[in-house]
């Protein structure tokens, strides 16, 4: 994806543009598995329409531990992306 | 007056069934029925009412016995171990439900495993998968673990995380900024993050004698020695140029192995740490060394070269050198483990009783991690009375405690441990326990408290009930 040597600004603009896409895709992505996860796991009672109280409650919890995980995750993932990325960068000169 | 009939009817009867016995017994000889084994009747049971049982014969009796008595023994030690087992992990398992915010990392222990004499590392990896790792799993600890294959590579990975730590802080010849990122990827990103790693006790198991003897000797090879890692020694007589300069950073990373033109060190089958040391320490020559490389290198080849790099302080040193200023005021606290480990065809015997008594052990090595985990206390270690076998009144020498740390599981290693080293092979299990007074000061081990060890027989006995995952909390 790099060019050779350094990006012109034609090209730094739609780089731009496609990471932007990119990350609200993954964002979008996210929203969709959190609501399928968490409405899956807490709502289950369907004999009536509006959300009881523990079905609220469930929902609340659910949203903040799948964004407390995710954020853990997505620290773990960053920390060893770059430490291979230091040694892919090592063992493509060897 | 009345039996007389009674017993002439008898007679016409029986003698009517004797007949009719005989031809019966004539009539049924062609169809060749079995005859009828003389069953023994018990009036004791008959008296019970019990059916009429009847008892193997000798030689199944024998075998019946022997083989059962051996099954229920093993059996019974299969049930104990797990049950002793689940006691421990249930003791710690209240660590597993602990919160932990996401900018925080979990405590990590690290778990020392090395090779046994005589034996590969599955076995010591076994050991501890089956007795040290339910508990550790048990608790939700992070574990990290130094392996060791052979001897010495327990102390030199130890000491080479030390002086890796020395170097983080600041210590020795500072490496260059892409160097550092390279290294220390993951920390400078942890801090990038604002992720703080665990502000507590960390923790160190060591399992058996040798690993305890290497852990020992890499630890103060790591903090009493210089911060910079030391170079394999290559044997040329140019390698005493090499040798001063300074390779930054680990051997085994060989960053400036790009660029080698040794393929031919690469192609070594030993130890390629070794050889990308000799490959980037020689890098560092100019190229009208080139020619004389390929040479050398095959001089290299014949001889086995050592595994790893010596050690940057040898035991003779340690009081002349000088202790790091980034010493921690403990250095870790530590646990060892037993491992009790036994070869040899003779000793069957032995294995035999070790292999029916299991639940001792998983008891005591339960206990050391359950310490480590629970991190209650902790205690110096303390000097203890040595009986000498050579003074005859049976008086005692004081050593420290760390020298006598699993001093019983040499007795299993076996001689060829005690043959003298050849020039490559390190001797560090053969030597004894050299300690210096600054960093032997500074260790800890790990202990149970008494609450902690009533705690944990509640829990066997069943008295303490532990809520499991899951259930309604």
């Amino acid at each position: 994806m790099a060019g050779v040597g350094g990006l012109n600004a034609a090209e730094q603009r739609e780089l731009q543009g496609r990471m932007e896409q990119k990350q609200m895709k993954d964002f979008m992505n996210m929203y969709s598995n959190l609501v399928q996860r968490c409405f899956n796991d807490c709502v289950n009672d369907f004999t009536t329409k509006s959300l009881l109280g523990k079905e609220e409650s469930c929902v609340m919890r659910c949203v903040d531990k799948f964004l407390k995980s995710s954020e853990r995750l997505g620290e773990r993932f960053q920390e060893q992306n770059a430490q291979m990325a230091q040694q892919g960068g090592m063992n493509a000169g060897r | 007056m009345s039996d007389k009939p009674s017993t002439s009817a008898a007679e016409t009867a029986a003698g009517a069934t004797s007949t009719a016995n005989v031809s019966n017994a004539t009539g049924t000889l062609s169809s060749a029925a079995p005859p009828k084994r003389p069953v023994v009747d018990n009036p004791a049971f008959r008296a019970m009412g019990l059916p009429r049982l009847r008892l193997p014969s000798r030689n199944w009796l024998i075998f019946l016995s022997i083989t059962g008595s051996f099954a229920g023994a093993v059996l019974y030690d299969k049930w104990q171990t797990r049950r002793v087992k689940q006691k421990w992990a249930d003791v710690v398992s209240h660590i597993a439900d602990e919160r932990l915010s996401t900018k925080n990392m979990p405590r990590k222990l690290t778990v020392y495993l090395s090779a046994p004499p005589g034996d590969g590392l599955r076995s010591a990896r076994e050991h501890f998968h089956e007795y040290v790792k339910p508990v550790l799993v048990a608790a939700a600890m992070d574990w990290d673990v130094v392996e060791g294959r052979k001897e010495g590579d327990v102390r030199h990975k130890t000491a080479e995380r030390i002086r890796r730590k020395r170097k983080r802080a600041g210590e020795g010849e500072p490496m260059p900024e892409e160097e550092a990122a390279k290294q220390y990827a993951v920390e400078m990103m942890r801090e990038h993050n604002g992720t703080s790693e665990y502000d507590g006790l960390a923790g160190d198991l060591v399992i058996g004698r040798n690993t305890w003897k290497e852990y020992v000797r890499g630890l103060h090879e790591g903090w009493l020695g210089p911060a910079d890692a030391p170079q394999q020694p290559v044997p040329e007589p140019s390698s005493n140029l090499e040798q001063s300069k300074h390779v930054a950073g680990q051997p085994s990373l060989g960053d400036s192995v790009e660029g080698a033109a040794n393929v031919v060190a690469a192609d070594t089958p030993d130890a390629s740490p070794a050889a990308d040391d000799s490959a980037s320490s020689s890098n560092q020559e100019d190229t009208t060394q080139a020619d004389e490389k390929p040479q050398e290198e095959k001089k290299e080849e014949e001889k086995p070269k050592a595994r790893n790099p010596p050690a940057s302080i040898t035991p003779s040193e340690y009081h002349s050198a000088s202790l790091s200023s980034h010493t921690p005021e403990m250095v870790g606290p530590s646990t060892p483990i037993p491992f009790p480990h036994i070869l040899g065809f003779l000793n069957t015997p032995v294995r035999t009783y070790r292999f029916l008594t299991r639940r001792r052990q998983a008891d005591d090595i339960g206990r050391q991690v359950a310490a480590a985990v629970m991190a209650s206390t902790y205690r110096p270690y303390e000097t203890v009375t040595v009986s000498d076998e050579d003074s005859a009144s049976g008086s005692g020498t004081n050593v420290p405690e760390q020298t006598q740390i699993l001093v019983h599981e040499e007795a299993n290693w076996q001689k060829a441990v005690r043959a003298p080293r050849k020039e490559h092979e390190e001797s560090v299990w053969i030597e004894d326990v050299v300690l210096d007074e600054r960093l032997a000061s500074r260790m800890r081990k790990f202990e149970l408290t008494s609450e902690d060890e009533a705690r944990a027989k509640r829990v066997g006995d069943g008295t303490e009930k532990v809520t499991k995952p899951g259930e309604n909390s």
